[in-house]
Parts: structure tokens; C-alpha cells; sequence
């Protein structure tokens, strides 16, 4: 790898990871949702992963078992699906909590963004999962 | 609906919930801090909550039937039933869980050193746990079909304790085959409740119970044969019975458990809770009749064959069970008998358990013995004079409490029996039992012992102590627990005599033990010839065998199809196509295909986006065609990338961002995939492919599958453009999201509100397809170089 694209893949990686925020924050009202940010993600660390030598990567990184990530992903959409039912509500219907945060502003949690992020979780630890164990084989001997 | 929360409502919901957090306690604790010690700790505790709850529900005489909505269009609700009768098998449920607890506490840490077994203690008393929330909250349900659902978790839990050491094939196949047979009976119980729903329009017990009583329920003999399939597959009732012996391979506490207070008494509480509703049904009685004695019987032949300590047991069970079932059959007059036998045997078969573990946890011969080897430690001494009393009492002889379990029987027997055929196989069975139960004495303490621990030895002391109290002093038992029981069921409190008289069960009773008696006496004449008779098949075990494995022989036969050429694959799917596409040709041939459509139309009169469509278009199957003629294997990869991307582009360019930006990703994640991919191609085929193109190498049998998938992708999606449904779902989108979800993005509003239900099944497969990857790459991917 060339230094100026190991360069680029540093500087897109926390771009990358902001813009996933962005599509999960906006799901609502614009394209982009759960889903497109998982993959984001998921193509952001990829990039690392080809353009770092495994020494490099935090520790944490190369450590993190992102088969579990699909149960943490699935476990948070079937958490955000049950809740409502707290409100009193139908499972999976439209609960929002508006929240007035200093300096950040008018927030709104909705039941619709916990659910995203469960999707977008799921289809992080999916992909990751499919790239992470596809590419080269060789290399998982060390 | 929702009334007022009582502390009673409090406290059995409570007790119910304490072994399940204490199952998720368990397991978190041990991922932090892998101390057998402490989950076995954490079980008692939790147990122990729900055991002092459940007991002052029972004292304080807690009468409660309570209810909510569940799914309400269908009036299906879930809620507690507490009255006397299921207080009873509460009592019993937690008493013994807790005692197991305590054993295992005691006992695990023994048998995993003695015989250095590799399972985890923490799944152990997870599952353990589990399995007692379940049985209670299915003890005290008030609607079928939550009844249903704890009834599953049961098998589930199940599962998991017989198959604990899931490294031995033997454990496998015992927890499948348990499985296996419990799941039917499950489904057989669902489709009853299901019909019995339909019929009678509510899925709640105490409504059902009502109903009952007035003989307004149609005894529908459908209902009846599933309901008994599920009781007789839960009880290990003949032939459904072929799943306990095998299960013997779990842990003995879990076995224990099991056979005593647990799972086999939940096929007992379902048809005593339902006797009321098909007594006067001949079929109900009848097939309860021919399983139980037949059962009896069986079982009680195969126990004298074994020479395993559990599986005599086991066997044991299955004769025991087969009386209550009998019992069950003569009438609600039988009520009380039915639950004192259920109570008596509980006692006694988990003492029985807890001592043949004890005994099998000092392996017999070789093993290294313990200090002062030559002269039987006194607590195995001990041991033996405490299980002689359990096997006694399981035998029927007085004072011991078997004895009135068995003089109740007889008695009922005599009464109400419908063929004297019946009297004298009850007889029989009752002879048997004290042979096997001799036999069981003779096996377990003709051996070498090491010395017992203090909790093992003080489990059994406590329910061989209670076995003889209860047989001595049966009243204060009787009162407290059983007889209300039986007068919840019956409506009239039951007539209970505890006295020794003259009468003919007595002296039938007395036959029994005599010959039981003599026959062991005398059994060097006999034993021989009944080791050789070929009466295995009388298990049945054999018939399940030969059913599951045709079913993996077919299995084998349908994995040939799976050769791993890709062309033959496809030539399969497009077999498949071409029939689906054959069953709709007539409706195919009725569209205007070949009208110009009026959305294009549309198209042409927007000139500014009309060439740029155009040129992506072109574009795109430039792309493609430059994939057919590039070689390696990298470059065609990246080609197909390039016609994802214009088509993102196109969706772009047509209204339909979301779609393009989804396409986008997409195809990144997938053209990725495929470049780290490339490094497993064969290097065969990636050489094949460095000289010469795909243009180059092509042959017929591609040429036409290609041309077949992408023809009929064409033509589906022509016929899908085409085809206008009369009422459009756009309009009522555009109008309605807003208001309704308040999202102006329509397709996030349909993936997270309107559809998301599909969007969460969606991601589950998701993750199971990933999951799949995963495990074939685990296992298959490393192999080849």
C-alpha cells in the first residue's frame, strides 16, 4: 500500500463512521437508514484492514468477534420492537420521546432509531463477519 | 381488565420469575467468574426465593384466578390460576427443584472430578432453573396457550440437561430422541388446544373448567387422541416411552427432577386438569386404560432386565406412571388417588435417584478407595438402610407410605374397574415392582464404596424420612395438600380412609408382595431365561431407530443433487423456473405485452432526463460487454461492479434515491466480498482465466443459461411494469406517512413502521445466512490450499 492511500483510508475512516450516524440520525427523512450505515461501516473497517498490517490495529480491533455483534444487533431491534409495549402501545408501534439537551438542542429518541440502529448493527456484524473470514485464508493461522 | 395488583398476584409472579432471572444470573455471573461454586450458590438462592414463595402461597391458602389481554382480537390472555390442586404440584415442583439444587450442589463437584466430565456447571444449573420457572408457570396457567408455551419450554430445557455432554454420540442421540418425541406431543398438544379453542370459543382453563362442568363441551375424540399424545409423550407412556431410558445418560440430579416432580408429572397434570371435561367420554377412558396398563406392565418386565441402577429406574418410572394413568381412567371418583400417588411416587423416585447417584458416583471396582478401604465406610452403610426404605415404600409394604399408594390403587381398582382382567394386571404389576425394587438393592450395594458426602447423604435421609412419616402419620399430608387438591377437581371433598382393615385390596395387596417375594427369592430360576428372551423390540427403541435413520438415508440420497457444479445447480433452479413459469402461462398470454406502456410514455415527454437515461443505458451494457471480453477474474469482477454503479446511477437519475443510494452500497459491499474472495478461486481456474476471456472460453450450455435468466428477468419485470393494480398504495403513502409516522422518508416509514415486522424477520435471516457463512467457512474453508 502506498503511504498516500494509507493516508486517505485514515482520514475516511472517522468521515466514514460520522456519515453512518448522520444516515441513522435522519433515517426518517431523507434516503439513508439503519441498514446503508451498517454497510458504511463495515466498508470503512475494511478499509483499514487492507491498508494496515494486523500489527498496527488497535488490539481491540483485531480482537472484536463480530459473529457476536449479529446476536447484539438482533437483541436491540427485538428490544426496540417490545418496547412500546412499556407505553402501552402495540408491538413495533410509534413511540418518540422528544429530549431538550443543552448546547446539542431538541433531540428526538424514537422507538424507529433504536430499531435502526439494531438493524444497523446486525448488518455491521454481518458483513464484517462475511469479510473478516472470506479474505485471506492463509492469514488466520498466524 | 387489568384489576388491582394483589401481593398474592405479586408473589406468584414473582415466584415464577425467580428461576428464570436466576438462570440469567447464573450464566452472567459465570461468564465473569467461572466458579462452579457460585452458580451452584445462585441456584439454591433463586430456587430457594421461589420455594419460600410458593410455600406461603400454600400456607396462607392463596385463591387466584388472575388474567390479562395477550392477543387480544383472538381473546387469547395469560395469567395465574392458583387454587389448591395446582398449589399441590407447586409445592412439589419447588420443593424438589430446591432439593435438587441442594444435591447437586453436593454432587457435582464429585462426579465431575470422578469421572473428569466435560460440561459446563453454569449451562447446567441455567437449564435446571429454567426448567422450574417453566414448570411452574405452566402449573399455574390460565390460558391453553400459554399452558402451550411453557409446556415447549420444557422440552427445550430438556434438551439442553440430557444433552449436557453433547461431546459423547450417546448424549446426542438421547437428548435428540427425547427431543423428538416431547416436540410431537407438543405440537399433538398445540393442534388440540387448538380444535378445543375452536370448539368452545375461549382459550382460558378456568372457563374451560366451567364449561366443563355443565357437559357443555362436545367431546371431540380428535381432541382427545392429541391431548393423550401429548400427556402420554410428556409421561414416557407407552409407546411413546422410548425417550426416558436413553435420557438416563444426563446428570442423576437432573434425572431426579425429571421423572419425579417434573416433566412426566406434567402429562399427569394435563389429564387430571382436563378429566373433568372428557370423563364421560369412553374413548378418553379407553385409550387411558389400554397406554397405562400397558405401560404398567411393560415397563415393569423391562426393569427387571436391567443391570444399570438408573435405567431400572427409568423403567420404573414409566410402570409407575402407567398406574397413574389407570387410575386417571376409573373416574373422578379416583381424584385423591391419582394425586397421592403422584406425591408418593415424586418422594420417593427422587430419593431413589439421589442415592443411585450417590452409588454411581463411587465408580464400582479399581477405583482408588478412600481411608480405611477394607471395612464399609458408615455413611454408605447408612445410605443402604435409607434406600432400603424408599425402595420399600415404592414396593408397598406398611407403614411405609407406598403402601397406601398402593392400597388406593387397589381399592379404586376393585371398585370401579370395568373388567377383572384389569384387577389382576394391576396385581401383577404391583409384584413386579417388588422384584425390581429388591433388585435394585441387591445392584446398587453389592459393591466396593468410598465414603458419601455430607450433602448427598442428607438429601436422601430427608425424603426417606419423609416416606416413612407420611406412611406412619398420613393424615396431617393428606389434609394439607392432597385431599383440598382432589376437591378442586371433583367439587366434594374426597372420602379418605387411612386405616388398616380387613378388606379385599389388603389381601390383594398382600398377594402382590408375597409373590413379588418369592419370585426374587427364587430368581436364579427364572433370571437367565428372562435375560435371553428377545425382548428388546417390546421398547420399541429399535422402531425409532429404523424411522430416523431412513429419514438421514434420505437425506444422504438428496445431498447427491449438491455436487458442487455450479452449471448443474443452475440447471436445476431454471428445471424449477421453467415449471412455475409453465403454470402461469395462460394468465402470462392475457397481458397487453406488447403495448407501449404509458409510464414510458411519461418518460419520453422529459427530454431532460430521457438522454441521460439513455446514455446510462448504453453505458451499462458497454460494462457488460467489456466484462465478457477482459481477462482475469479481477478485472470481470470489477466490470460487473461498474454496471452496479450506473445502475445506481440510473435509480438516481429516475426519482428513486433510496434505491440508489442502497444500490450503491450494495454493490460496494458486494464487489469487495467478491475481490477478497478471488484469493480462494482455485488457482486452476484463476490461470484458465489470465490468458483468455470469458468470450473466449464460452460454451453452449452457458450461452443458454444465460439467455434463459436473463429472458425471463426481462419478461417478469416487463410483466410486472405492465401489469396496473386498480387501486395504487402510492397515493395513501404520500398522503398518510407523514401524519401517521411522522417520517417524510416513505421508505424508511415502511421499513421501521408500516412493514416492521418483516424488517426485524428480515434481519434475523440476515443474520442466520451470515451465521451460515461463517460456520461453512469455520469448517469447510480451512482445509483446501
Amino acid at each position: 500500500m502506498t503511504p498516500l492511500v494509507r493516508f486517505v483510508s485514515m482520514l475516511v475512516f472517522p468521515a466514514a463512521f460520522l456519515i453512518a450516524v448522520a444516515h441513522l440520525l435522519r433515517a426518517e427523512s431523507g434516503p439513508g437508514d439503519g441498514f446503508t450505515a451498517g454497510i458504511i461501516c463495515a466498508l470503512a473497517l475494511t478499509l483499514q484492514y487492507e491498508t494496515r498490517s494486523t500489527g498496527d490495529l488497535p488490539r481491540w480491533l483485531v480482537m472484536l468477534r463480530f459473529e457476536r455483534l449479529l446476536f447484539w444487533g438482533l437483541g436491540i431491534a427485538a428490544l426496540a420492537a417490545l418496547l412500546p409495549l412499556f407505553f402501552g402501545e402495540n408491538l413495533l408501534a410509534r413511540v418518540a420521546l422528544e429530549v431538550e439537551l443543552p448546547l446539542i438542542g431538541e433531540l428526538k429518541l424514537a422507538r424507529a432509531t433504536l430499531f435502526d440502529l439494531g438493524i444497523a448493527l446486525t448488518v455491521f456484524g454481518g458483513a464484517m463477519t462475511a469479510i473478516t473470514n472470506l479474505r485471506y485464508p492463509e492469514e488466520e493461522e498466524e | 381488565m387489568i384489576d388491582p395488583i394483589s401481593a398474592e398476584l405479586l408473589l406468584a409472579s414473582l415466584a415464577v420469575a425467580a428461576p428464570f432471572l436466576g438462570a440469567l444470573a447464573v450464566v452472567a455471573v459465570y461468564l465473569g467468574w467461572e466458579s462452579s461454586r457460585a452458580s451452584a450458590w445462585l441456584a439454591v438462592a433463586f430456587t430457594g426465593i421461589s420455594t419460600v414463595l410458593v410455600g406461603w402461597l400454600w400456607w396462607v391458602e392463596a385463591k387466584l384466578v388472575w388474567r390479562v389481554d395477550w392477543i387480544e382480537p383472538l381473546g387469547i390472555g395469560f395469567g395465574w390460576r392458583l387454587e389448591p390442586f395446582t398449589m399441590l404440584f407447586a409445592v412439589m415442583v419447588a420443593t424438589f427443584a430446591l432439593l435438587t439444587m441442594l444435591y447437586s450442589a453436593a454432587y457435582l463437584p464429585r462426579m465431575l472430578a470422578a469421572y473428569n466430565l466435560q460440561w459446563n456447571p453454569a449451562l447446567y444449573y441455567a437449564a435446571l432453573l429454567f426448567f422450574t420457572g417453566a414448570m411452574l408457570g405452566l402449573v399455574w396457567s390460565e390460558d391453553l396457550f400459554q399452558f402451550y408455551i411453557f409446556w415447549e419450554m420444557l422440552d427445550l430445557a430438556s434438551f439442553v440437561l440430557i444433552g449436557l455432554a453433547w461431546r459423547n454420540l450417546e448424549n446426542r442421540r438421547a437428548a435428540f430422541k427425547a427431543l423428538l418425541i416431547t416436540a410431537l406431543g407438543g405440537l399433538a398438544l398445540l393442534f388440540g388446544f387448538i380444535l378445543l379453542f375452536i370448539s368452545t370459543g375461549t382459550s382460558s382453563i378456568s372457563e374451560l373448567l366451567e364449561a366443563g362442568v355443565a357437559a357443555a363441551i362436545p367431546a371431540d375424540s380428535l381432541v382427545i387422541i392429541l391431548l393423550l399424545i401429548a400427556a402420554a409423550s410428556k409421561s414416557a407412556q407407552f409407546p411413546l416411552h422410548v425417550w426416558l431410558p436413553p435420557a438416563m445418560v444426563a446428570p442423576t440430579p437432573v434425572n431426579a427432577f425429571l421423572d419425579s416432580a417434573a416433566l412426566v408429572a406434567a402429562g399427569v397434570f394435563l389429564v387430571v386438569r382436563f378429566n373433568p371435561l372428557f370423563a364421560e367420554s369412553s374413548l378418553w377412558m379407553g385409550i387411558l386404560l389400554v397406554m397405562g396398563s400397558a405401560s404398567m406392565l411393560v415397563g415393569g418386565l423391562l426393569a427387571l432386565r436391567q443391570d444399570n441402577l438408573k435405567w431400572l429406574l427409568a423403567y420404573s418410572t414409566i410402570s409407575m406412571f402407567g398406574f397413574i394413568f389407570v387410575l386417571t381412567a376409573l373416574g373422578e371418583g379416583a381424584t385423591f388417588a391419582v394425586l397421592w400417588f403422584v406425591l408418593q411416587h415424586a418422594i420417593i423416585k427422587a430419593g431413589l435417584f439421589f442415592a443411585a447417584g450417590a452409588v454411581e458416583s463411587t465408580p464400582a471396582g479399581g477405583m482408588a478407595v478412600a481411608e480405611g478401604a477394607t471395612r464399609t465406610p458408615p455413611r454408605f452403610t447408612y445410605l443402604m438402610v435409607i434406600s432400603a426404605v424408599l425402595a420399600l415404600s415404592l414396593a408397598g409394604i406398611p407403614p411405609l407410605a407406598g403402601f397406601w399408594m398402593k392400597e388406593f390403587f387397589l381399592a379404586r381398582l376393585m371398585e370401579e374397574s370395568p373388567h377383572p382382567l384389569l384387577v389382576a394386571t394391576g396385581v401383577v404389576a404391583a409384584a413386579l415392582t417388588l422384584i425390581y425394587m429388591l433388585r435394585f438393592l441387591w445392584l446398587g450395594f453389592s459393591r466396593e464404596m468410598r465414603n458419601l458426602p455430607f450433602g448427598i447423604v442428607l438429601v436422601v435421609t430427608l425424603l426417606s424420612a419423609s416416606t416413612l412419616l407420611i406412611g406412619i402419620f398420613p393424615e396431617p399430608i393428606s389434609r394439607a395438600l392432597v385431599e383440598p387438591a382432589a376437591a378442586a377437581i371433583t367439587g366434594s371433598a374426597p372420602d379418605v380412609d387411612f386405616g388398616y382393615h380387613l378388606a379385599p385390596e389388603l389381601l390383594l395387596s398382600l398377594l402382590a408382595l408375597a409373590t413379588g417375594a418369592l419370585l426374587f427369592w427364587g430368581r436364579t430360576h427364572w433370571q437367565p431365561w428372562l435375560a435371553q428372551r428377545r425382548m428388546a423390540q417390546w421398547s420399541l427403541d429399535g422402531f425409532f431407530e429404523q424411522a430416523a435413520y431412513s429419514i438421514l438415508h434420505l437425506g444422504r440420497r438428496v445431498q447427491r443433487v449438491q455436487n458442487g457444479s455450479l452449471e448443474r445447480y443452475l440447471y436445476v433452479v431454471m428445471m424449477g423456473l421453467i415449471g412455475l413459469i409453465l403454470l402461469a402461462l395462460p394468465g402470462i398470454w392475457q397481458q397487453p405485452l406488447f403495448e407501449p406502456h404509458e409510464n414510458l410514455a411519461l418518460l419520453f415527454d422529459r427530454s431532460d432526463i430521457l438522454w441521460a437515461s439513455a446514455l446510462l443505458l448504453i453505458l451499462i451494457g458497454a460494462a457488460t460487454v467489456l466484462t465478457l471480453v477482459v481477462q482475469t477474474h479481477l478485472r470481470m469482477v470489477l466490470m460487473l461492479g461498474v454496471v452496479g454503479f450506473i445502475t445506481a446511477g440510473l435509480f438516481g437519475l429516475l426519482s428513486a434515491p433510496n434505491l440508489g443510494l442502497v444500490q450503491v452500497h450494495v454493490e460496494t459491499l458486494i464487489t469487495v466480498l467478491f475481490v477478497l474472495l478471488l484469493v480462494r478461486v482455485p488457482h486452476r481456474i484463476r490461470h484458465h482465466f489470465e490468458e483468455q476471456s470469458l468470450l473466449q472460453d464460452w460454451r453452449w450450455s452457458r450461452l443458454m443459461i444465460a439467455l434463459f435468466f436473463g429472458g425471463i428477468t426481462g419478461l417478469l419485470s416487463w410483466i410486472a411494469i405492465k401489469h396496473q393494480p386498480p387501486t395504487s398504495v402510492a397515493a395513501w403513502y404520500n398522503e398518510e406517512t407523514l401524519q401517521l409516522v411522522g417520517a417524510e422518508d416513505i421508505v424508511a416509514a415502511i421499513l421501521v413502521h408500516f412493514r416492521a415486522l418483516d424488517t426485524l424477520g428480515e434481519i434475523v435471516v440476515f443474520a442466520i445466512a451470515t451465521l451460515g457463512v461463517w460456520i461453512l467457512v469455520q469448517r469447510i474453508g480451512k482445509a483446501p490450499k
